[in-house]
């Protein structure tokens, strides 16, 4: 049997937080500056330091960690286990101790646990995280509609910056249908409930033609309705909601761009940086 | 910018249609031929005709979708407000003509629905001072304010097709074009949006041109009819010269009242020892999520059996749970309390494609439904898969289904590249191979004519004949009442009546839901009372 009630929504969760409420163009600022540093620094306090930072922005934005954790379980699954290969395979720096003791003489020890290791544990698993939950936050707090608009002030044209909100709402409806398509497979007797392998194999032979068809079929209409109800129609649109751009943007954006820009001029000509490899 | 509205003379008609024929590309058959046709401003005009006679690609032809985003040859001109449509694109020709689609789903392009209201004035440079206002309005015409902070995936069907109508009427446009307005809505709210319309008529003076199948609730409030067959236009009048030929209509598939002498006797009523299907005090709710409010239809305390032969209707408002019940029936969603049984083997722990061999489910969408490359292969896909009948057997019946149902000239061809009346049929023949013992159709007929509706009825009255129990999930009472032999009516999830269905209109009146019971053939009057 099915289970009972809707598709976990991936995306916007409205809400009235201050984070929530900073233009997305802050956001994006912000988004980008720490996925700059993430990817340039291996560095294990500036990761820290990061994830820090951003566990206190879910705080601030109300989302509950748990549940972006339980949605992007196999990233956090993954980015564990990079950090796992690394603590056990980093065999230089200063050793902590062995992961097996000596067993006998001349058999082992094995596994050497270095400071160098947990460093590099915590650079790259976090590198992942980070990245991950500056965008899941991103996502989470914005409004697409929002950005879409904030998008045409950096003279991007609304045919392109609207596409992201066409996107996200093609994405329930897909959603829904392929559950539908689904449904009607089992209802025809298709067995697409029998068996793990074979009734995946079946499933995907199914479903492939009706989802096609009917995403081809809706792009179309949606066209139509989109030109006939003027879209493209003048160079420029209004909008009946704006992003507002307040002082605590300006304050957010301006310290963000400092902060990194003095980090990556550190970086390219003041060496050297606290533990900075390569 | 331009607009249609400068350099025309305001004597210009809203629409005029000159000698115009169309062929779709791909196709030699024309769908319009020679249409000439004159619709001043302020007219009310209803437009009906059976299904694919081509009334669809006349509206189309109007808004101009036809010739800019549809291929095809066409021949003759269209002019909106004197200007021909060839001349202008899309986006400039919606400024004064809206055409309204039938699918309200395919139309919300953004994701809540102010926004989706804003969407069209936005484009057209609307001053972020009026919109919030014009917002408002749009929703209050169609009576849905309530609404207005809602994320669009979140509506009901009904809730769809009403933004779908505000989000047009927001527009203003001069001309406003609707292809079925009514076809998803349950009476009630059909009756808001149809009163809405005549205000819109009476009070702006916007010239409308409504497509409907259903043409009895239209027929006092238009100002004039079109009728159309085969692409042509054969009636152009006022609708009581309409009404006095009822047999034209009737030959064309258009009824102006429910269809007469086709009830089928009532012999099986009798109360049956061993029904096909039992259901039995099954509750169902949906979890609570913080959006739950938008899917609140549940199930509560529902009992009835159905036997062998019988044909019943199961009619309720949008949202009432309808769909959700026959969910139940075939195992895709399970009661929380309460059981039901097939053939007396409770339907609980078995997959619901063993459970196909007894039950055949027509979803609404026929595109959800359809998944091989030919025509006749999907006739037989079930059987292959429950191996029965013997593939001979089902091949030699699939055949003969193909031809009662009109398809037999599509054997070969792709399911998908039929017509929406052609593929609603295929889906009803896919599930007849194997005659399951029970059938379950959910609003299987929007959008066909009652030629249509009536030809895939014998069938399943047929198919009851010969044993199957039927359950027909519709909003239209008229085939309710024309078909069935007994009327289940659900409100907020509970099942209010269950009744043979000449006595289940007289208890409908009495509950108060009157616009369940389909218009006398002599009291369409009655519907007098409906707009203002």
């Amino acid at each position: 049997m099915r289970m009972k009630g809707k598709h976990l929504h991936f995306g916007y969760l409205p809400h009235s937080s201050v984070i929530h409420r900073l233009n997305p163009l802050t956001k994006l600022t912000v988004l980008t500056c720490i996925a700059l540093l993430t990817i340039l620094f291996n560095s294990d306090i500036t990761s820290l330091v990061l994830l820090a930072f951003l566990l206190l922005s879910y705080f601030a934005a109300g989302i509950s960690l748990r549940q972006i954790i339980s949605r992007l379980r196999s990233i956090f699954v993954f980015a564990l286990f990079i950090a796992v290969v690394q603590l056990i395979f980093t065999s230089y720096g200063a050793l902590l101790f062995f992961l097996i003791p000596p067993l006998a003489p001349g058999l082992g020890p094995f596994f050497p646990i270095t400071m160098s290791g947990v460093s590099n544990a915590i650079v790259l698993g976090l590198r992942l995280i980070n990245i991950v939950l500056v965008s899941a936050i991103f996502i989470a707090t914005t409004d697409p509609t929002l950005f879409a608009v904030a998008l045409t002030r950096l003279r991007i044209p609304y045919r392109y910056s609207f596409l992201f909100v066409l996107t996200l709402r093609l994405v329930p409806l897909f959603d829904q249908e392929s559950a539908i398509v689904q449904d009607a497979q089992r209802t025809r007797g298709i067995p697409v409930d029998r068996g793990v392998i074979r009734g995946f194999l079946t499933r995907i032979r199914y479903t492939f033609f009706p989802l096609v068809f009917s995403a081809l079929n809706r792009i179309d209409n949606l066209t139509l309705a989109m030109d006939g109800r003027g879209f493209g129609y003048a160079k420029t649109r209004t909008y009946h909601r704006q992003p507002s751009f307040r002082s605590v943007d300006w304050i957010i954006t301006i310290a963000s761009l400092i902060i990194t820009s003095l980090l990556l001029w550190q970086y390219t000509f003041l060496l050297p940086l606290p533990r900075l490899l390569g | 910018m331009s607009s249609v509205n400068k350099g025309t003379s305001s004597s210009a008609p809203a629409i005029k249609v000159d000698d115009f024929s169309f062929t779709y590309g791909g196709s030699t058959e024309p769908v319009l031929h020679n249409i000439t046709l004159t619709i001043q401003a302020g007219e009310f005009v209803l437009l009906t005709g059976p299904s694919g006679c081509g009334k669809s690609t006349l509206t189309r032809s109007l808004a101009g979708f036809i010739p800019h985003e549809f291929t095809g040859k066409s021949k003759g001109t269209v002019r909106i407000q004197g200007v021909d449509t060839r001349t202008l694109p899309i986006y400039e020709l919606a400024k004064t003509i809206s055409l309204v689609q039938q699918d309200p789903d395919s139309q919300i392009v953004t994701l809540n629905v102010a926004d989706e209201i804003a969407f069209g004035l936005e484009n057209f440079q609307t001053p972020q001072s009026e919109l919030v206002q014009r917002i408002k309005s749009a929703l209050a015409t169609v009576n849905a304010l309530k609404i207005k902070n809602r994320s669009t995936s979140t509506l009901s069907g009904g809730e769809k097709q009403k933004l779908a109508l505000a989000s047009f009427l927001a527009l203003q446009s001069p001309i406003l074009l609707l292809d079925e307005p009514t076809a998803r809505l349950d009476p009630p709210t059909a009756r808001e949006v149809i009163s809405s319309l005549v205000q819109l008529n009476q009070a702006s003076g916007t010239t409308i041109l409504v497509v409907d199948h259903r043409i009895s609730p239209f027929l006092p409030i238009a100002s004039r009819c079109l009728l159309m067959n085969a692409g042509r236009l054969v009636f152009d009048g006022n609708p009581s010269q309409l009404r006095q030929h009822p047999s034209i209509l009737q030959k064309l598939g258009v009824y102006l009242s429910p269809l007469e002498n086709t009830r089928f006797p009532l012999s099986r009523l009798e109360r049956d020892e061993s029904p096909t299907l039992t259901v039995r005090e099954i509750e169902f709710s949906y979890p609570t999520t913080h959006d739950s409010s938008t899917y609140g239809f549940a199930l509560k305390d529902i009992s009835f059996a159905i036997s062998s032969g019988e044909i019943v209707g199961l009619i309720g408002a949008n949202g009432s749970g309808k769909t959700t019940l026959l969910q139940h029936l075939i195992g895709l969603l399970s009661p929380d309390r309460g059981n039901i049984e097939i053939n007396g083997r409770p339907v609980s722990g078995r997959p619901v494609s063993e459970l196909a061999r007894e039950v055949g489910f027509v979803f609404q969408n026929p595109l959800h439904q359809l998944f091989e490359r030919r025509v006749l292969d999907e006739l037989l896909l079930t059987s292959r898969h429950i191996k029965k009948p013997a593939p001979n057997e089902a091949e030699t019946r699939a055949k003969s289904l193909l031809v009662d149902f009109g398809l037999s000239a599509f054997t070969s061809r792709s399911p998908f590249s039929l017509s929406l009346g052609e593929q609603r049929r295929l889906t009803i023949a896919s599930i007849l191979v194997h005659r399951p013992s029970l059938l379950l159709l959910d609003e299987p007929f929007i959008g066909l004519d009652y030629r249509n509706v009536n030809q895939m009825m014998t069938i399943i009255k047929q198919a009851a004949n010969e044993g199957a129990a039927v359950l027909l999930a519709t909003h239209d009472p008229a085939i309710v009442h024309a078909y069935c032999t007994r009327l289940l009516f659900l409100s907020e999830g509970k099942l209010l009546l269950d009744a043979p269905v000449h006595q289940a209109f007289s208890h409908l009146r009495r509950l108060g839901e009157a616009e369940y019971i389909p218009p006398h053939p002599d009291k369409s009057a009655s519907f007098r009372e409906v707009p203002k």
